[in-house]
């Protein structure tokens, strides 16, 4: 071992410390040519002859050291670093050359490695549970239930008569509101069969799951609690097991606390489990019916298909005891079987599976890029090799310089593109594509990075070196003629780099017009007027105990402690309560009927959302009244009823006419009438991209209905609103949870996050292939000038002006451009009209945009082919023709 | 590898092992002294001595050290290292066996 070690610090030293033992080694032989001189002076040589004799007895010492310096085996290092040093001069010598290599390849790893990562970690990675694939999820829907609803005595006769499932998981969302810590939480929650963990094959971490007899007809109060809730508001106190905690003012023991890594799905994260009495009898009887999501687990070898099948016998067998409301109510329901990682991911699959398509074809088009550039370039320099061949050279170490400067440009490019990766990955969490993985669950997949390396460096390595090597099998003789120049180019593979070109050309039009699309699909959006002014206003929600509040008198004096204590927060400019926020929908809404006009029968009567808020609700929004006036205090409880309309309610339903002073009446017959005492501007309830509604707005005074939010007007920062905000409802009552305290304007950014993603990855995606496109058409003629040379220089010694040549080039740069913008712009219709849902006041048939981008791509080809051209126009005849 | 000098360059590593195996000497004592002892049979030459030598070196046999020599100049002096020693043996024993294998052949064919 010792041995080794010694070894390797003797090579290393003649590596790196050459000078020194080159001199070591003039010293050795120097002295033992001393000491044979030394002695033929003492055999009675003159000290001329003894030198002579020395040297003939020492014999050739430069072969000697020479012999030396093999023994070292440093040749190969000394070798590959002559050719690294060759090579970057070789690449700096070629900057464009180097520049688009160096950029495809990080490019085309990069930019790949994260789609591909990050499609994978959607639509691959297996659900965090035990042998996730044997999971499916069971639905039943049906024409008039399109999202599908189970009952829970259905899934009692599947848990009782199934052989084909292990397992039966059934849940239902609920919402809590969670006192007796700091301050009241609003909590998501569900409510589960005692089976539900164990079908997953999750144990809590802390205590234990629900058993079959607490989840009977009356469940035990009892709950299991989220890792992420027993940190945040029990400060994950591990005796917390066997203590009560208080969820809508009813006290729960807690049996369990789950593993911090259990996520349900996507981004409905419940925070507390109870038992939902749902492991009891099949009785059709109960007075509430709990539309359930089932999810089962397939016994070991068998498949959904046979699973389906018996739930469907099961159910047949049943179908008698079905009450006929229910039966009436549901229509003739199918059963809807999948994957459960399918249902989870949902519609997106389809999207996903084009993204991961459009990697693909990407990465396909990178690698054809760098093959179009290597093989012009390896084509430039077969004279070259041809004349190292003549001289001598040696073909290994040629091939051997060759792939020193592929792999040179390769790993820049590779490095550059790894490194990008890599940067971009914290931006790529934080847009968190569409909540669909817990952001940390996105990382750069290694199999991914490397398929992605091998691919692109594959071909940069392979298309480099080939046609080199093609060139190195000839002899010398035929390397000096043309016979050399026709290798690199056949027609074939001439034809194949033009098709390459135009595929490419054609993808790009598309890309850069779909991200047109969307840009101006968002332009629009933005420039919609909200009919509010979002800066300065925040706005939060709340939720009233409806046992606490019961009466209309108890709510009336709630809202009015919540708006002293919310107007006594330093700063608050004005505040109002709403049963209904800006993008936040609606909470109430009902038919019409207008005075002094034809009553319609009741199923045909038009409708409108109903906005109930305190007085000051516009004001605080900043909504203008466009005319008569607003709610004003005047408007109590017994004065006449008075309501607001908005503009797209006036238009809608008095288009030519004034609707101030005019009466409608809503809700059931006989109800009072109201009058309509002023227009104001549509505000968007339902986000900026959704067309405003025709909407009423009444005063809380006059129509008591349950408050859920506060919106507040104030300069100050939510970090300062935001506490005194709670402070405020503690006040009033510890027990009510305030939550989803947000400014509107990041409550609006939100709403546009969907979109900024989409736009996003198009437009990464448009300036990748715009790049791809530009620099193929780019290779391609940069290729063929340079095969062309002599004839550019016949022509021009024949008297062809420089402007003749560069139109000609430029023009077969530009007719390549047009074969593939072509077909490129049916393709972009086709791709519009895919992605027509995500449109916002622009058509698949906006061909002014369609000009613009085949116009953009247009100018940014012809730029690419005028450099070569410049060169083709430049061209010294005398050169060009010497070459033969 | 079957060139016909192996065992004379073989031949040549075990001498040099040899000789430095009492005490360290330089590329010239190494020389002076197999010619010596061998009464002049043996002559090696520089152009065969000092790529031996740093062949040798780099296969971790012997390792060299710059010290100065009976008249005061600066040599490189070789001597064995420890897996040298025992490549040395290797070498002795494998040197006996092909010489009385040799002498077995030339005396009673």
């Amino acid at each position: 071992m010792r041995r080794y070690f010694s070894i390797f610090l003797l090579r290393m030293r003649s590596l790196f410390r050459r000078g020194a033992v080159e001199r070591e080694l003039e010293k050795e032989l120097r002295l033992h040519f001393d000491e044979l001189r030394a002695e033929f002076r003492s055999q009675g040589f003159n000290a001329k002859d003894a030198a002579l004799a020395a040297r003939r007895a020492m014999g050739g010492v430069a072969q000697a050291a020479e012999e030396c310096r093999d023994q070292r085996r440093t040749a190969f290092w000394d070798r590959a670093a002559q050719d690294l040093n060759y090579s970057m001069r070789a690449l700096r010598g070629d900057p464009m050359f180097t520049f688009l290599g160096i950029a495809s390849l990080a490019l085309g790893i990069g930019a790949n490695t994260l789609m591909f990562s990050v499609v994978q970690s959607i639509l691959l990675r297996p659900l965090p549970y035990y042998k996730p694939a044997q999971l499916i999820s069971i639905n039943e829907v049906s024409q008039r239930m399109p999202t599908g609803v189970v009952l829970p005595p259905e899934f009692a006769n599947w848990r009782q008569e199934s052989h084909t499932l292990s397992g039966l998981a059934a849940f239902n969302d609920e919402q809590f509101t969670l006192t007796g810590t700091h301050d009241a939480q609003h909590l998501a929650g569900a409510t589960v069969n005692a089976g539900f963990f164990r079908t997953l094959g999750v144990t809590p971490a802390l205590g234990r799951a629900f058993s079959v007899s607490e989840d009977g007809p009356n469940p035990e109060r009892v709950a299991i609690l989220s890792d992420q809730l027993w940190r945040s508001q029990f400060s994950a106190d591990r005796n917390l097991v066997g203590h009560t905690i208080v969820l809508n003012s009813v006290g729960y023991t807690v049996v369990g606390v789950l593993p911090r890594n259990f996520r349900f799905s996507g981004q409905w994260q419940p925070d507390v489990y109870l038992p939902g009495g749902f492991s009891g009898p099949a009785l059709w009887n109960a007075p509430r019916m709990a539309w359930l999501r089932v999810m089962g687990r397939l016994r070991d070898g068998v498949t959904m298909t046979q699973a389906e099948r018996e739930l469907q016998a099961i159910n047949d067998r049943h179908s008698a005891e079905i009450p006929a409301p229910y039966r009436r109510g549901f229509g003739d329901r199918a059963f809807d079987v999948m994957p459960l990682q399918q249902r989870l991911v949902g519609d997106l699959r389809p999207a996903l599976l084009v993204l991961w398509g459009a990697v693909a074809l990407l990465l396909l088009l990178t690698c054809s890029n760098l093959a179009a550039l290597q093989l012009a370039r390896a084509f430039t320099r077969t004279s070259e090799f041809a004349i190292r061949l003549a001289l001598g050279g040696d073909r290994k170490r040629l091939v051997q310089l060759l792939l020193t400067e592929n792999l040179l440009l390769a790993s820049v490019g590779a490095a550059l593109g790894v490194a990008g990766a890599y940067a971009a990955l914290p931006a790529v969490r934080t847009l968190n594509m569409l909540h669909l993985t817990a952001p940390n669950d996105l990382s750069i997949d290694p199999v991914v990075l490397l398929g992605a390396l091998a691919l692109t460096l594959g071909s940069a390595i392979l298309f480099g070196l080939g046609p080199a090597l093609a060139v190195l099998a000839l002899t010398p003789n035929q390397a000096m003629k043309s016979g050399a120049q026709s290798i690199a180019g056949g027609t074939w593979s001439d034809r194949a780099r033009t098709t390459l070109v135009a595929v490419q050309v054609g993808f790009a039009l598309t890309l850069v017009l779909s991200a047109g699309l969307l840009l101006k699909s968002a332009a629009h959006i933005l420039s919609n007027p909200l009919g509010m002014q979002p800066a300065n206003l925040v706005v939060a929600r709340f939720r009233v105990d409806p046992h606490r509040y019961a009466t209309d008198e108890r709510k009336a004096v709630l809202g009015q402690q919540i708006m002293e204590r919310i107007q006594r927060i330093p700063g608050v400019e004005s505040a109002a309560l709403t049963n209904a926020l800006p993008l936040g929908g609606y909470s109430m809404g009902a038919s019409i009927v207008f005075k002094g006009r034809p009553v319609p029968p009741p199923g045909v009567r038009p409708g409108a959302p109903i906005v109930a808020m305190t007085p000051d609700y516009l004001r605080t929004l900043e909504s203008p009244v466009l005319a008569g006036r607003g709610i004003e205090r005047r408007d109590r409880h017994g004065s006449v009823l008075v309501a607001i309309v908005n503009h797209s309610f006036a238009q809608h339903f008095f288009p030519n006419a004034n609707p101030i002073g005019k009466y409608f009446r809503w809700g059931a017959d006989g109800a009072p009438w109201t009058e309509i005492v002023g227009i104001v501007a549509d505000v968007r309830h339902s986000g900026p991209d959704a067309d405003p509604e025709p909407e009423i707005f009444v005063p809380f005074a006059q129509v008591p209905g349950n408050v859920l939010g506060v919106a507040i007007r104030s300069a100050q920062p939510l970090k300062i609103l935001a506490p005194a905000i709670r402070k405020a409802f503690r006040e009033v009552d510890k027990t009510m949870p305030v939550f989803n305290i947000a400014t509107m304007e990041s409550r609006i950014s939100m709403r546009m996050e969907s979109r900024r993603i989409e736009l996003i990855v198009i437009g990464c995606f448009s300036v990748l292939a715009f790049f791809l496109a530009v620099t193929g058409v780019y290779g391609v003629i940069n290729y063929t000038v340079t095969r062309r040379t002599r004839e550019f220089g016949v022509k021009l010694a024949l008297g062809a002006s420089p402007f003749r040549i560069t139109t000609e080039v430029m023009r077969r740069g530009l007719l390549l451009a047009a074969g593939g913008l072509l077909p490129g712009l049916l393709l972009s219709y086709a791709a519009a009209r895919y992605l027509r849902s995500l449109l916002y006041k622009v058509t698949p048939e906006d061909w002014q945009l369609y000009a613009g981008a085949a116009l953009l791509l247009l100018i940014a080809i012809a730029v690419a082919s005028l450099i070569p051209a410049r060169r083709a126009s430049r061209t010294d005849p005398l050169r060009a023709l010497r070459w033969e | 590898m079957s060139k016909p000098n192996d065992m004379i360059q073989g031949t040549l590593d075990l001498l040099i092992l040899r000789t430095i195996s009492q005490e360290p000497r330089h590329g010239w004592a190494i020389a002076k002294r197999i010619g010596q002892i061998s009464e002049e049979v043996l002559q090696v030459s520089q152009g065969s001595l000092y790529p031996a030598l740093h062949r040798l070196e780099q296969q971790g046999w012997i390792e060299s050290e710059w010290r100065p020599n009976e008249t005061g100049r600066d040599a490189k002096f070789y001597s064995l290292t420890r897996p040298g020693k025992q490549q040395l043996q290797k070498e002795l024993a494998q040197w006996e066996r092909l010489s009385h294998a040799v002498g077995l052949v030339l005396r009673y064919s």
